[in-house]
């Protein structure tokens, strides 16, 4: 099953453990449409607003357009929040 | 992977002359202040004289009446737009706060605010008719020092914030925009581990981007709603949609050609002028041109972010670290947007270590908004890790270089921020600085070296390119990326690469917003890497279109027809060249021609390394780089000069930041030194020689290896250069610049 | 009032109006349409509007335009002849001495300037000569280098 990493204030949103952790959950989605309706079902706070501010690596590369990406049963999804730049 | 990238090239890694170099080294290159248009107006701006003041009133009419004076306006011209971050391409922006920045509203939040403009048929006029122009202000209590903002009992710059992030809901509105945290591990039981701990608190100032050129730009509306825009930006499909936005105008009805721009380092990210002009042209029926003079760039344009960076690392005797806390404290001016959680983000991710944790808090003050610089809130996070770090490898007597390779991230491993590293050169560029001779010459007395580390993500994003082929064979690269370093040379080698044909047969173009695909900006080290990508993957189709071609020409299946050095091969035929297909184009399928637009993943991040040796004046506290060698991380260096260009003029950005650059503001809040005698950028008498070494370990998200360059190479100097300094000194200062009154102070306190 | 000025730029007898209190650089930029010359402070400090003054450095933004008159200027569009660029501009550009671009007109004219007075200059006599001339983009090494390279390149073509 593909890993979900939720990261640092996403936490706030989810209600496991102290705030800022790092916490991994397992989905059975393989695309990324599913893995936030199954995070949603999971995690009702984590509305489409909140995901919305975050960016996405999928097996350590940032991906833009997540929602024509697909996962394989060994990936690894990690929302990051958005950065800007010089 | 690594070999097949490395060896497979022709041109790409030449260091050839820029297509655009004779232009700009016979000045014929035109910059946003070079336009000028007929029956063109000449715009000012009215800025506030307080740091911090609700305006009461604002009377136009006197200036309104004076002679050759065809438009004035304040905010009111501007809808009012609704409050809350959007999306952008590459971070998020709050339009309404964009907008109070172009042209404040109701409150001047800093000295130099924008409050009003006037376009005349001289610059002089519309210097007087600003004299004109009568505005009422109820002066405020101000603040303009991040730690002061912090206190509860500041000036509190906007009622309806209330800092985002917190546990519970903020009872009251704050300084303080958002804190964000981000942990991993037990950092108690980290410490408990650790047989050596240090803790400080180091002080970045205010620096500017400090770029050439003044903002400029020429707009001018048409009678049926059209505007067209020439202005110098790193991104004029940016101009364009804040433009739109602003001025509540569609972006469709919006045109905007690039100027050459003279230096931005994320500086030229936003707008100031263009809708203001905009405005005054549509009132006026007449073109209008605003340049900023340099007090106003240095008033009233987005400075860096200074920073409170508050560190406590603790280590293993053998150097292994067990815990990492910090606090990144970051200045974002008059409205939020710090990059406090991005340089949070950037600190650790060179190391491993199992228990850490970042706050970082984003904190507005009176001054202006700052705006991107370079790895924005990377240096200043940077600043507190490394430098701690060399104080841990000091007490540990442990070579500074060893202590970061026994941490250091390698492929595999989870970045801090998230995400595992694919490949990434890290250990190959420590290695280097380790073996490099620089990091082995003796020091004298009165001399000390520092090293650090520096990070950046790199960014992909959305590039689009257009590649026409004209008879002769002759190629256009059309891109949408104002070249900011040499930018065209990379995209012609790139193309040259990818099609296979002679690097003088390509002339790179970069176009305005209607002539090609939307891209997002030069910035985030993403042109060469994203736009790079792009122009491949048109050079790509246009070969494509070759085989098709030159297969209908012989009569043979396109499978039997492959491409080598720019032209069609198949057995049993002669080659076509692409000169030769070109010819024929109009029989065999019209125009050669091809676009392509992505939305670029798989951005590399980047590593850099400084080294830097000092020798300090005891009797002055002068400090004087006697040796700087950076080395980085690069993927694949497309122009190996520019990229060391990049490398070597971030690293003397990232000096004059350690030693000399900082805002100074008198006790009303006014900047004392808008200029660049005061504000004292280095001159080439202050330096030596920049010593560079690329590493290219090949970025496995990008065809060519392209990893991105800009940004690391101002990463790691300043925590370099303080490390040397009290290296030399023997103290530990912790607050920049290092002037030569701090240095005094520090060594009389010795 | 209008002031009537007659001067000459490059070589060429160049007459034009302006206020008592208007800088060159804007004479040069606004008024003659020579925009190769840069402004990017107006207050003498960064060097990109130098120009040649009767046989001196200056920066055109600390001279009145009125001060031209009966003086000849030399200006960035004079440095080039058609078809051959000067030693410093090709040296800029086969040394990746230019990033932006913004400040190498200032950098041509003071560099050509230096080794029309001393051809064979140190690392340091480059370095101090330049200190005029703000680069934000290059770390100034490149362009040292450049210009190292072009005052042995002019040594040989003379020897």
């Amino acid at each position: 099953m593909p890993t979900v990493v939720l990261t640092g204030d996403l936490r706030r949103y989810t209600g496991l453990g102290e705030q800022g952790q790092i916490e991994e959950v397992q989905v059975q989605a393989l695309n990324y449409r599913a893995v936030r309706r199954e995070l949603q079902a999971m995690f009702p706070l984590l509305e489409d607003a909140v995901l919305d501010k975050y960016g996405v690596a999928i097996d350590g590369v940032m991906v833009q357009t997540p929602l024509l990406e697909t996962l394989e049963p060994d990936s690894e999804l990690v929302f990051i929040a958005k950065i800007a730049a010089g | 992977m690594r070999d097949a990238v490395t060896n497979r090239f022709k041109v790409i890694g030449t260091r050839s002359v820029r297509p655009d170099g004779i232009e700009k080294v016979t000045g014929q290159a035109n910059y946003g202040a070079d336009y000028s248009l007929p029956g063109m107006l000449w715009a000012k701006v009215l800025r506030s004289p307080h740091a911090h003041a609700r305006i009461t009133s604002i009377d136009l009419s006197a200036a309104l009446a004076m002679p050759g004076v065809h438009a004035a306006i304040t905010s009111d011209v501007f809808p009012d737009l609704k409050a809350g971050m959007e999306d952008s391409g590459e971070g998020e922006v709050d339009f309404h706060d964009l907008s109070c920045n172009v042209m404040a509203r109701d409150k001047v939040l800093y000295h130099g605010h924008a409050v009003a403009a006037v376009a005349a048929t001289s610059e002089r006029i519309a210097e007087q008719a600003l004299a004109a122009i009568k505005v009422d202000y109820e002066v405020l209590p101000h603040v303009v020092d991040i730690g002061v903002a912090m206190a509860a009992d500041a000036p509190v710059l906007h009622q309806d914030m209330f800092t985002v992030g917190l546990a519970e809901p903020a009872a009251a509105p704050s300084n303080i925009a958002s804190r964000s945290e981000i942990s991993q591990g037990d950092l108690a039981a980290g410490f408990a581990q650790a047989d050596i701990i240090v803790e400080r608190s180091y002080r970045i100032p205010t620096a500017h981007q400090g770029y050439i050129e003044p903002h400029a730009c020429v707009v001018s509306v048409n009678q049926d709603g059209q505007v067209d825009i020439w202005a110098s930006s790193q991104g004029h499909f940016m101009v364009r949609d804040y433009t739109s936005k602003v001025l509540g105008v569609a972006v469709g009805s919006i045109k905007v050609t690039p100027a050459e721009i003279g230096g931005g380092f994320g500086g030229k990210t936003t707008v100031y002028l263009e809708p203001v002009a905009a405005a005054l042209s549509a009132r006026s029926g007449r073109p209008v041109k605003m340049v900023m003079t340099r007090e106003e760039v240095f008033r009233a344009t987005g400075p860096a972010a200074a920073g409170i960076v508050n560190v406590r690392i603790g280590a293993r005797d053998d150097g292994k670290l067990t815990a990492m806390d910090s606090e990144v404290i970051l200045d974002a001016g008059a409205y939020k947007g710090s990059p406090a959680a991005t340089g949070a983000r950037c600190m650790y991710a060179p190391y491993n270590c199992d228990n850490r944790r970042t706050v970082a808090l984003d904190v507005v003050t009176n001054t202006a908004k700052t705006a991107a610089y370079r790895a924005p809130g990377a240096p200043q996070a940077h600043l507190g890790v490394e430098c701690v770090l060399n104080e841990i490898a000091d007490s540990l007597d442990i070579d500074p270089i060893d202590l970061r390779l026994l941490n250091a991230v390698d492929e595999g491993d989870r970045a801090f921020f998230g995400a595992k590293y694919r490949a990434i050169g890290l250990k190959q560029t420590l290695e280097a600085a380790k073996a490099h001779p620089n990091y082995h010459r003796p020091l004298a007395n009165g001399q000390g070296r520092g090293v650090a580390v520096g990070f950046w993500f790199n960014f992909g994003l959305q590039s689009s390119a257009t590649i026409n082929v004209h008879e002769g064979g002759t190629v256009a690269v059309i891109t949408g990326n104002p070249d900011i370093g040499g930018s065209r040379a990379s995209m012609a080698l790139m193309a040259a690469e990818a099609l296979g044909v002679p690097l003088e047969t390509i002339k790179p173009h970069i176009a305005d917003t209607e002539s090609v695909g939307y891209n997002d900006l030069t910035g985030g080290s993403r042109t060469t890497f994203a736009s790079g990508w792009a122009v491949i993957n048109a050079a790509e189709k246009i070969v494509e279109s070759c085989r098709q071609r030159a297969a209908a020409l012989w009569e043979v299946d396109v499978e039997t027809v492959s491409w080598a050095d720019g032209a069609a091969v198949c057995a049993g035929h002669d080659p076509l060249t692409l000169a030769q297909l070109a010819a024929k184009a109009d029989v065999t399928g019209g125009p050669l021609t091809a676009s392509a637009s992505l939305n670029a993943k798989g951005a590399g991040p980047g590593f850099a390394v400084s080294l830097c040796d000092v020798s300090v004046d005891r009797d002055t506290g002068k400090v004087d780089i006697i040796s700087f060698t950076a080395l980085q991380d690069v993927g694949k260096a497309i122009h190996p000069g520019y990229v060391e260009g990049q490398m070597e003029g971030g690293a003397v950005q990232g000096i004059g930041w350690a030693l000399n650059e900082e805002y100074i503001f008198d006790s009303q809040g006014r900047l004392e030194n808008p200029g660049f005698l005061d504000y004292r950028m280095p001159v080439a008498s202050d330096l030596p020689m920049i010593d560079t070494v690329i590493i290219e370990c090949p970025n496995p998200g990008h065809p060519y290896g392209v990893r991105g360059v800009g940004e690391p190479p101002i990463c790691a100097p300043m925590p370099a250069v303080t490390t040397a300094v009290n290296h030399a000194i023997g103290a530990h200062l912790t607050t920049l610049p290092l002037t030569p009154e701090r240095v005094l102070a520090a060594l009389d306190s010795l | 009032m209008a002031i009537h000025v007659t001067t000459s730029i490059n070589a060429e007898p160049v007459e034009f109006l302006c206020e008592a209190d208007d800088t060159l650089v804007h004479v040069l930029r606004d008024t003659l349409n020579l925009t190769g010359t840069k402004e990017g402070c107006s207050t003498g400090d960064c060097g990109a509007c130098t120009i040649v003054l009767d046989g001196r450095l200056a920066c055109s933004c600390l001279v009145l335009g009125v001060e031209a008159e009966g003086k000849s200027i030399e200006t960035i569009e004079g440095v080039a002849t058609p078809g051959a660029l000067h030693a410093v501009q090709q040296s800029l550009l086969d040394h990746a001495g230019l990033q932006c671009g913004i400040c190498t007109p200032g950098i041509v004219v003071a560099a050509r300037a230096l080794l029309e007075r001393n051809a064979d200059p140190s690392e340091e006599e480059v370095r101090y000569w330049l200190a005029g001339n703000l680069c934000r983009c290059t770390g100034y090494d490149k362009i040292i280098r450049a210009v190292l390279a072009a005052a042995q390149d002019l040594r040989e073509a003379a020897s």
